[in-house]
């Protein structure tokens, strides 16, 4: 028998494994007809109808700015993630990337088109995802989203850094 | 062993099987009522009932009398009966109900129903012959909440009902005008229709199910708190708690007098005794023995070191590495329902529970460890 494989160990993990537990239990939404209006179906979360229906929000954070809120309910999980933001350039690169994808809700299926206040990205999935996806697949892909968009706002910096340092070069070879 | 039917991708809502078990009606998520009859080993759909405006939420046949009650979020429940080669639908005159109803169920004598709906109201149906349709008598002392699950006790005149207000009441539900006479039970003298016997309370879990054992001396239900509650009417001031670290069970179905099955978000039933003497509940084991090794559902069970199994796993989707390893167990998502299909000797041999992803799997119960 061959050797067993490592997991990739990061220091993110206890972090993630605290989402992941409270993912699976949140992700426990069926469907639930409105007891307010009739014949609608709407996403308690949003709607707040009645205090019975909705769970305990959680706030797992790394620190005050790494923050990942989670709101659930009856039918609908809301999750707010608010994006490490070190200087000025990352606020700007994280507010661009995310208002790229919010525009794109529709497609996105489960994005919701603005976050909650405080927040950078808001994420609401209803009974009706769970019912056409699978579940643990969902609670993998807001785990990776988290890992690769600290990533992707690190790597889109190093970039602009390093086209700026270029026009400046370009610039100044004129003076020279 | 366990057979799989599977329906295609849609939510199996709800289903329910006919007295011999060969056909089997279903509603996938839409506005009708699918019947599907069994010919040569593959299923085939025979009739769609379509009377509904919205999603049909619950189905139940009855039967020795060969009809079935659907539910709907259209505030209607249909009475479909089988004449000359097709289903026909009778409306039941729900007055007072102006939101969707949740759950249907046929009593054990067949001649009449209850209904729970989301306005806090329950309903008891039964057939006016001098009018010729159905009607329906409310029940006064309203939960507070919608009402998700009931169940009838075995003596045709008492029901359980849970809700979303965290309770289950047990409620008389014995009509005259259907020529029931009252019986002493062993939860309460019942006089009139509709009076609250008993109240319990679940701690802020929203109730999914509820069910009586066969005789009808234990009741058990389930809640979203992980909790599965049971109480005996020798003493129904004792409710027994057991505290599962599972994710939270939609359904409960009673085998024997004290083995009960439940299955949820869990992916796969368990099987659980209630010893009322001694107040206790216990995990017997889970049905679905392929879960055992690799498919990780219950929390706080992570270990150190992959297999080499999990570790090609993560190999193979480089772009995003899955770090949970996919449930092995034969259902791959919520069950919704568990329905008994096949009973011997007072006892349930064979149990079919649905979920969303449009299978339904027939679980052998002979052969597990099941206390009568």
């Amino acid at each position: 028998m061959t050797q067993p494989v490592p997991p990739r160990t990061s220091a993110h993990k206890p972090y993630l494994d605290a989402i992941r537990a409270t993912l699976q239990a949140a992700f426990c939404i069926e469907n639930f007809e409105s007891q307010v209006v009739e014949r609608h179906n709407k996403p308690e979360v949003e709607v707040k109808s009645s205090k019975q229906l909705l769970l305990n929000p959680v706030v797992i954070s790394r620190n005050q700015n790494e923050r990942i809120l989670i709101e659930g309910s009856v039918n609908s999980v809301r999750i707010s993630i608010a994006v490490k933001q070190a200087d000025d350039l990352e606020k700007i690169l994280c507010k661009r990337l995310m208002r790229f994808m919010m525009q794109r809700a529709d497609d996105f299926h489960i994005l919701r088109r603005k976050p909650i206040p405080d927040y950078d990205i808001s994420f609401l999935i209803t009974n009706f995802h769970a019912e056409t996806m699978y579940k643990h697949r969902l609670v993998d892909f807001i785990i990776y989203f988290l890992e690769e968009i600290d990533k992707e706002i690190s790597e889109m910096k190093l970039a602009v850094s390093s086209r700026a340092r270029m026009c400046a070069e370009e610039f100044l070879k004129k003076f020279n | 062993m366990t057979e799989v039917h599977s329906f295609g991708n849609l939510p199996v809502i709800a289903h329910a099987w006919n007295k011999d078990r060969t056909q089997i009606a279903v509603s996938l998520g839409k506005n009708d009522v699918r019947i599907y009859h069994k010919q040569a080993g593959k299923w085939k759909l025979m009739h769609t009932l379509t009377e509904h405006l919205s999603r049909v939420l619950a189905i139940d046949w009855a039967p020795k009398t060969n009809r079935i009650v659907s539910a709907s979020a259209d505030y209607n429940a249909y009475v479909w009966t089988y004449e000359n080669d097709t289903w026909k639908p009778q409306m039941v005159e729900l007055q007072r109900t102006s939101r969707a109803v949740c759950c249907a169920k046929w009593s054990p004598q067949e001649n009449k129903f209850a209904i729970g709906s989301s306005d806090k109201n329950v309903a008891i149906c039964y057939y006016e012959t001098e009018q010729r349709f159905w009607a329906a008598e409310m029940i006064k002392k309203k939960p507070k909440s919608t009402v998700t699950c009931l169940a009838w006790h075995p003596n045709n005149q008492l029901l359980a009902v849970g809700s979303c207000d965290y309770r289950v009441r047990i409620y008389t539900a014995a009509i005259k005008a259907v020529g029931d006479q009252p019986q002493p039970s062993k939860w309460g003298n019942i006089a009139n229709t509709g009076e609250l016997l008993h109240e319990f309370q679940s701690e802020s879990g929203w109730t999914h199910d509820v069910a009586f054992s066969p005789s009808g001396e234990n009741l058990a239900w389930v809640s979203h708190n992980s909790i599965i509650f049971a109480v005996s009417s020798k003493d129904p001031s004792r409710v027994t708690m057991e505290i599962t670290k599972y994710l939270p069970f939609r359904c409960i179905l009673f085998v024997s007098e004290s083995t009960f099955i439940v299955g949820g978000h869990e992916f796969s039933p368990l099987i659980y005794n209630y010893d009322d003497r001694r107040g206790a509940i216990e995990f017997v084991e889970k049905l679905d023995q392929q879960g055992a090794s690799t498919g990780r559902q219950a929390i706080g069970e992570e270990g150190e070191f992959y297999t080499p199994y999990q570790a090609s796993r993560l190999f193979d989707q480089p772009s995003m590495q899955t770090q949970s390893p996919e449930p092995v167990t034969t259902h791959q998502s919520m069950i919704t329902q568990i329905v008994p299909y096949q009973t011997e000797n007072t006892n349930l041999s064979k149990i079919s529970s649905a979920d969303l992803f449009g299978q339904v799997v027939i679980w052998n119960l002979s052969g597990k460890k099941i206390k009568t």
